[in-house]
């Protein structure tokens, strides 16, 4: 685990009308590292990852983004900062090849005065670009033109989060990624999360009900309870108990 | 092994029933099956005929498949065509004078002016597609008809003719005016990515704004491009005809919106193509000229293309496994 800080929570507090949904909540996210935070329904997970990554805006509070204050006004913002969410329900266009999906909005065009002018698609430099990222991630995809609708889990997922790190993402952000998943898949996407983190030099943070995945793919834990950090733990050095015990209030511990 | 070749049969058969080839076996079975039954079908005159129906129909498809791409759909075509025949014409041509260029520039710009407000309904305003081109049909027919009331504009100006029998390079204007149209759309939606957007947007407009899209725009333009199509066809028609009736237009969606859907654009947005459409509205007008040709009632024609439209639309749900559905939740 390296040892700069790549992402600064200093007293983020957001009130929902009368509600507080987060309650004053530092932390700090190393460069390379992969955090969780979990918590029960209503521990304020999702507004806490809403306000990093721009959809909300904290009611006080600060950001820092490698050690510099970020002033995060929208998704636009968090995304300049290399903040990128993967949404928990598909973000793939599924009758799109890959790389229509990874270029997805920011399509690239041929380099010349006509291509420029009429933004013509250069087809062949996206799939090689395509190729390029999966490649470094030990996924191959036989045929570049099929829809990522005919492909496997895996490899959409691949395409998914290798769009977020592909165009600057340094903090990926996952929402519940192994929901709806079978444990086979769920033990590639740790592997594939993992292999992400190691070509990339990415942070990922993220949000999941599922502990025992938590356990295999982060290397800290963040538990939050009614808006408010409950603690943190380092994976290795805790169980499951002691974080359900954090999560709940009560104590399981034997 | 065998694996192999029940997969590739699977591939074959998936990729027939979706591609653009299916619908020109059907066009040309229909031809073969025609030819020697129907008289006068495989006549010059008749099949000139044909072709410049088809241009009309196929040159309003070119904008109706931007729009039913995106999931919306544009029923004031035929009142967008005799709004512009009746202002482009009678105004603008026979009282105004002006230039028959500028007239059919401003046919076409008016047309535009149609499809932002359409456009403008349907984004800005959130109104559901069908019911604000629906309003606008009535709007644009009943203030064409309330302006000039119905009445026939004829003693145009020599010159107007020029854009359908004029000829360019020994092709008649009213085809070079669709060629036009239809090569910029089929380039711009296969290789531009203005024209992937319209695609994106099409199969699931929330992933595209996530990504950065300005949907709004997409759905926009789809509109004032549906707008400009149908301006020209007021162009073409209108100097075809060579004058303006009060039932210019009348009933043009059902064969536009028909011919979309027979060339495989789906109702229910993300697919298309205006090769598609273009072949859709060959059908559905030699369809219709078979059944004429066999002394069939005119009524009849209208139920024959109602029941084509209908199978067309089976098709399209058929191809997207939603036949037999629930609807969600």
């Amino acid at each position: 685990m390296e040892n700069k800080i790549i992402l600064e929570l200093k007293g983020i507090t957001k009130y929902f009308g009368g509600l507080k949904a987060n309650d004053d909540i530092s932390l700090k996210i190393f460069e390379k590292e992969i955090v969780a935070i979990v918590g029960n329904n209503g521990a304020g997970k999702s507004t806490l990852i809403k306000i990093i990554s721009g959809v909300i805006r904290p009611s006080s509070g600060e950001i820092y983004v490698d050690g510099e204050k970020a002033y995060i006004r929208d998704i636009d913002s968090a995304k300049k900062y290399g903040i990128e969410t993967v949404y928990q329900d598909q973000s793939l266009i599924k009758k799109f090849d890959p790389a229509a999906n990874l270029f997805l909005g920011r399509e690239k065009c041929i380099n010349n005065i006509f291509g420029k002018m009429f933004k013509w698609l250069d087809s062949r430099s996206m799939k090689k670009e395509v190729k390029n990222l999966l490649n470094k991630v030990g996924i191959q995809i036989e045929n570049q033109n099929s829809p990522v609708n005919n492909l496997s889990g895996g490899q959409q997922r691949s395409i998914e989060v290798g769009r977020a790190v592909y165009w600057g993402g340094k903090i990926i952000i996952l929402d519940e990624p192994f929901n709806n998943l079978g444990i086979e898949q769920q033990e590639k996407l740790t592997i594939l999360i993992k292999k992400f983190r190691d070509q990339f030099n990415i942070s990922v943070i993220i949000i999941s009900h599922d502990l025992k995945s938590v356990f295999r793919l982060a290397d800290r834990i963040i538990v939050l309870r009614r808006g408010e950090k409950m603690g943190e733990k380092i994976s290795k050095h805790t169980r499951e108990n002691e974080i359900v015990s954090l999560i709940t209030g009560i104590d399981y511990n034997d | 092994m065998k694996k192999k070749i029940n997969q590739s049969k699977n591939d074959f058969l998936e990729r027939l029933k979706n591609s653009e080839y299916l619908i020109v076996l059907i066009l040309i079975l229909i031809i073969l099956i025609s030819g020697p039954i129907v008289p006068h079908f495989l006549s010059i005159n008749n099949l000139m005929n044909i072709l410049t129906r088809t241009t009309i129909i196929a040159t309003a498809s070119i904008g109706m498949t931007y729009v039913i791409i995106t999931g919306g759909i544009d029923l004031s075509v035929g009142g967008v065509v005799i709004f512009c025949s009746y202002v482009g014409v009678a105004t603008l041509l026979q009282d105004l004078g002006l230039n028959i260029y500028l007239v059919a520039l401003s046919m076409l710009g008016l047309g535009a002016i149609i499809g932002m407000v359409n456009g403008f309904s349907v984004v800005v305003l959130r109104m559901p597609p069908f019911i604000a081109t629906l309003a606008m049909m009535n709007i644009t027919r009943g203030l064409s008809h309330f302006i000039y009331k119905a009445q026939t504009v004829f003693g145009l100006p020599r010159s107007w003719r020029y854009f359908s029998s004029g000829k360019l390079i020994g092709v008649p204007m009213s085809i070079v005016i669709f060629l036009i149209f239809f090569l910029v759309a089929y380039l711009h939606l296969k290789f531009t990515a203005s024209g992937r957007h319209i695609f994106a947007v099409g199969n699931n407009a929330r992933v595209a704004r996530l990504s950065g899209i300005k949907t709004k725009k997409v759905i926009f333009s789809a509109y004032v491009i549906s707008g400009i199509t149908g301006g020209a066809v007021a162009v073409i028609l209108t100097s075809r005809i060579f004058s303006v009736v009060g039932t210019l237009g009348n009933g043009l969606e059902l064969d536009v919106i028909s011919a979309v859907v027979i060339g495989g654009t789906s109702l229910f947005g993300g697919v298309g193509t205006v090769f598609g459409s273009l072949v859709g509205a060959i059908i559905i007008e030699t369809v219709s000229n078979i059944l004429t040709l066999s002394r069939v009632s005119p009524f009849f024609v209208l139920v024959a293309k109602g029941l084509v439209l209908w199978l067309a639309v089976l098709l399209d749900m058929i191809r997207k496994g939603y036949l037999f559905k629930e609807p969600e939740g």
